[in-house]
């Protein structure tokens, strides 16, 4: 009797006790995974936006660096931790290439998270050195056609932005070129500004200072708009190219069965740490601004992710380079 | 050359308020008491402090940062000179002279003279980064693929030189660390290189792991059957402060290391990873007294200790003028100052003179800071090496495995480092020195990616390395080190031969 | 024939081994040629190269006289090893006290002179400095006990 009591108890307060926990979110410091070392682009966002939602949240986010093999191992740890909100991912494009890039990833980046929102588009621009001979993003596409054996293309390795924008822009010339792989933007930028290779693609945050400084020659701007810290660059579709439109996406998520009130709350503190000053301030020195409100919600990110998948699948595979 | 001057003042104006210095001095000292600490190289140590200074204004977070900067690097050679752990590339050489010093009983005045010729050296640079940063940056453009890989395979062969005991066996530990730094993905293919399927290192080995395990735990395991309950000490402890003849004796190493360092420093393709072992082989290769060093030679310490800090210090110049980070250090600040909305690049310069030479004057405050936390610190470091070491060792175990830990999160990368530390053991014991592995590690992936990509730019054509002035030039110097090199360790190996005949 | 330098036998031999397995892990990736290299080429080059290297010293070890074997010290070295790989499989699930703990414990058995007193008080003063340090001062994400 005593005993059965103890169950019903014990059942009753398992029942009402995880509800009731996930109204009193967060208790404890939230753990914000970066999947990426500290310093770079990903872990700059990460922390911007950490900072303010632990403001709304009244809590500590504390971002932690788990970094290794494109990002797929910070990510396999957050799909696999517990799913009470305590644990989440800052992740960018990549959660939805490595589905390609990766023939062994041990999650589903479909189905193993509970999407909580888009963070920020970063643009790219398609850039070239100082004295390529091309005037606008027309000549450079035939002058690239007509020398397909000249032209080289760096990039900042498997599965960067610079690769997959790279693979984009020659699947839209249909000319193949000889790319010259890099480890990491900088040493790729370094050549570019050194004249040693001819065209790269990159996001806005490791151009702008090298384009506004005059150390390498800008054609466009890979997104629908023209971006504000470059007001006189075109975008890739004004300038006759529409097939190459891309942008560096970052999301945050939460484990898959994350109860929906946590990733409510989660939802409402990024958005806003989105309409936050300093954010935006920050976000605009990096070349890039917050998604919008619309964007900024689980439904989007988690229809956006797919869609992702499958825009890259083909292309990824027709390239037949894999990162394992 | 004037607005240099007025620039400069300028910029220690804005850089030496009270709450300024307070900040450097707060920066420095906690860069390097968490630099100290074995197992957190400067990388991780960075790491871990970057978030301190998030709160700040911009130009005060970049005077702590460069505080911790410098901290954090002077207490990895701390480390190396103590505890034959070392940090970081480039304290790989420290280790060598620097740590024979402190089992002497001298590890005083081989951590003041570290310090002391890296005030120097970064002060020399200092003012080269002020005077002369675009010049020298738009000079060290010329280098591509071709000269880099010139480069590395100059300081591979340079590699062999580290080594005190048999060339033969130098030659294989150039090539095993060679081998390593194969491990991880493929630049071009992204396809996974001998990574036995493990994750954690898909991306290549992580160097703290490696350089902790060979040298950090095998040097535990050596000492602990040697030194029975005693301390690491092998003699007593004689003086704190360098004399007047390691002085004389380290003048000219500083002044060239410091000459080799602001040069190699320069080179946006992490040239500045060479400054250190450069500089121990020229003073090796030169001095009347060879067969001092790795065994306590103080022009060791001095010469490499003054070529990293010369070299640290201007590879800011890619950084500022180019905005390009040549290595992962330059890459984390890069981060820091992108978190305070500074982004490095050409522009800074005008668009925010404040910024850009208050930094400037932090880097020399950052340096002041330096030897007056470290001198008067030498005296308690030196007396670490007192404590008996059945509670040193576990210690600095604890230590490591949470800095290896730290790095990535990754308990994995913590088993790793009893991997490389049997490994370590091994090769210790059988005659073979880790220096030129670790070495040839960190500029194996240089050398093949540099090499591949000079393939793929010339479309093939072998022809690129001589048709181009400066890599058929640095590629005559790679030729010349290698006879060097090789000629006085088969006269020598003769010798032994013949004396062992005898 | 005399082994005139075992230990650069032994040495040699561990090099040819390192290269075998070196060559089981290159498999099928493409080696390419001199001008167009392969992920495999470089792995493949400077196996070929450990391997012979290891052979030129292991055949030189039956010429050149050199060093004996010195012996392999387990007794200090299994414990120690085996301090760091529980250190590196207890931090996740046990927490950085815990961990550190038994790291201590392990690690007391390779002490040369073990006094379980003073172990205990500078384990206990470490463990606090280090969670002191890494978790109360710098805020770092480590998980300080076993998550419940």
């Amino acid at each position: 009797m005593r005993f059965s009591t103890l169950a019903v108890t014990a059942f009753a307060l398992a029942l009402g006790s995880a509800p009731a926990l996930a109204q009193n979110y967060p208790s404890r410091p939230v753990t914000m995974v970066v999947p990426f070392a500290a310093g770079g682009p990903t872990d700059t966002v990460a922390r911007l936006v950490a900072q303010s939602m632990s403001q709304t949240l009244g809590q500590q986010v504390i971002v932690e660096n788990v970094g290794g093999a494109g990002g797929t191992i910070g990510a396999g740890r957050v799909a696999k931790a517990d799913p009470d909100g305590y644990t989440i991912l800052l992740h960018h494009i990549g959660q939805a290439t490595s589905a390609t890039l990766y023939r062994k990833l041990a999650y589903d980046p479909k189905t193993d998270f509970a999407p909580i929102g888009l963070v920020t588009d970063v643009p790219m621009t398609i850039v070239a050195k100082k004295d390529f001979p091309a005037k606008d993003l027309k000549e450079l596409v035939a002058y690239v056609k007509a020398n397909p054996d000249k032209v080289t293309l760096a990039n900042a390795g498997v599965g960067a932005a610079s690769h997959l924008c790279g693979m984009l822009f020659m699947q839209a010339l249909q000319t193949p070129l000889t790319t010259v792989p890099y480890k990491g933007t900088g040493p790729a930028m370094n050549d570019l500004v050194g004249g040693q290779v001819d065209l790269m693609c990159d996001q806005t945050t490791n151009t702008t200072g090298q384009i506004k400084g005059g150390a390498v020659k800008a054609y466009a701007v890979t997104t629908p708009t023209r971006v504000a810290s470059l007001p006189d660059l075109p975008t890739t579709r004004e300038a006759g190219l529409p097939g190459v439109e891309v942008a560096v996406w970052h999301g945050l998520y939460a484990p898959k069965g994350t109860p929906e009130v946590v990733v409510t709350r989660l939802n409402a503190a990024l958005k806003v740490a989105l309409k936050d000053a300093t954010v935006k301030q920050r976000f605009a020195e990096l070349g890039t601004e917050p998604v919008t409100e619309a964007r900024a919600t689980p439904k989007a990110l988690g229809d956006f992710v797919v869609a992702e998948i499958d825009r890259w699948r083909p292309l990824i595979q027709a390239a037949g380079v894999y990162a394992d | 050359m004037d607005s240099v001057f007025s620039n400069l003042a300028l910029g220690f104006s804005a850089a030496g308020t009270p709450t300024n210095l307070a900040l450097c001095f707060i920066g420095a000292l906690v860069g390097t008491l968490i630099g100290v600490l074995p197992g957190l190289g400067p990388i991780a140590t960075i790491a871990i402090l970057l978030p301190i200074t998030f709160s700040l204004d911009p130009l005060g977070a970049l005077i702590m940062l460069a505080g911790i900067y410098y901290g954090a690097q002077y207490g990895g050679s701390t480390t190396a000179i103590l505890v034959n752990m070392p940090g970081e590339t480039s304290s790989v050489v420290t280790t060598l002279d620097g740590h024979q010093m402190a089992r002497q009983g001298r590890a005083g005045p081989a951590l003041a003279i570290a310090a002391l010729g890296s005030f120097f050296a970064g002060s020399v640079a200092t003012f080269l980064v002020a005077l002369f940063g675009p010049i020298l940056a738009s000079f060290a453009q010329n280098f591509g693929p071709p000269e880099y890989f010139a480069l590395m395979l100059t300081g591979l062969i340079g590699a062999i030189v580290l080594a005190s005991g048999s060339v033969l066996k130098a030659v294989a530990m150039v090539i095993v660390g060679l081998l390593l730094g194969c491990v991880g993905s493929d630049i071009e293919t992204g396809e996974q290189r001998l990574t036995f399927g493990i994750a954690q290192i898909a991306e290549g080995i992580n160097f703290t792991t490696l350089a902790v395990g060979l040298f950090g735990v095998a040097e535990i395991l050596r000492n602990l059957e040697k030194t029975q309950d005693r301390s690491i000490l092998g003699a007593k402890i004689t003086g704190l402060m360098p004399t007047w003849a390691d002085i004389k004796q380290s003048i000219m190493p500083v002044l060239r290391g410091t000459g080799i360092g602001s040069v190699l420093g320069i080179l946006p393709g992490n040239g500045a990873v060479l400054a250190p072992y450069a500089s121990y082989t020229l003073e090796k290769k030169i001095s009347r007294t060879p067969q001092r060093f790795g065994k306590g030679a103080i022009e060791g310490v001095a010469g490499p200790e003054s070529a990293n800090n010369a070299g640290a210090q201007t590879s800011f110049i890619p950084l500022l003028t180019l905005g390009i980070p040549p290595n992962a250090v330059m890459a984390m600040m890069v981060g820091a100052m992108t978190i305070q909305g500074i982004v490095p690049g050409p522009t800074v310069m005008n668009e925010n003179p404040t910024l850009f030479w208050g930094m400037i004057a932090s880097m020399w405050i950052g340096n002041l800071m330096l030897v007056i936390i470290n001198l008067p610190l030498v005296g308690v470091w030196v007396r670490l090496l007192k404590v008996p070491y059945r509670i040193l060792f576990p210690a600095i175990l604890m230590f490591c495995c949470i800095g290896v830990y730290s790095i990535n999160s990754s308990g994995i990368e913590v088993m790793l480092v009893a991997l490389f530390g049997a490994v370590g053991y091994f090769l210790v014991k059988h005659g073979f020195e880790p220096a030129p592995l670790l070495l040839a590690f960190v500029l194996g992936p240089l050398m093949e990616e540099n090499l591949r990509r000079s393939f793929l730019i010339a479309r093939g054509d072998p022809m690129i390395f001589v048709n181009r002035p400066l890599s058929a030039f640095l590629l005559l110097v790679a030729v010349g080190l290698l006879i060097l090199v090789l000629l006085p360790a088969i006269r020598k190996r003769r010798e032994e031969v013949f004396h062992e005949e005898e | 024939m005399r082994v005139r330098s075992p230990q650069d036998l032994v040495g040699g031999i561990a090099l040819i081994a390192l290269a075998a397995l070196a060559f089981s892990q290159i498999g099928d990736l493409r080696i390419g040629t001199a001008s167009r290299m392969g992920p495999g080429y470089f792995p493949t080059v400077l196996a070929g190269l450990t391997g012979l290297v290891g052979l030129v010293l292991a055949v030189r070890s039956l010429v050149l006289d050199g060093h004996g074997l010195e012996s392999l010290n387990l007794r200090h070295g299994l414990p120690l090893l085996g301090a760091i790989l529980v250190f590196g499989l207890t931090i996740r699930p046990l927490g950085l006290v815990l961990a550190s703990a038994l790291l201590f414990l392990v690690s007391a058995f390779a002490s040369p002179e073990l006094k379980w007193r003073e172990t205990l008080v500078a384990s206990v003063v470490l463990i606090g400095l280090a969670v002191l340090l890494f978790v109360v001062l710098l805020d770092l994400p480590f998980p300080v006990w076993p998550r419940m």
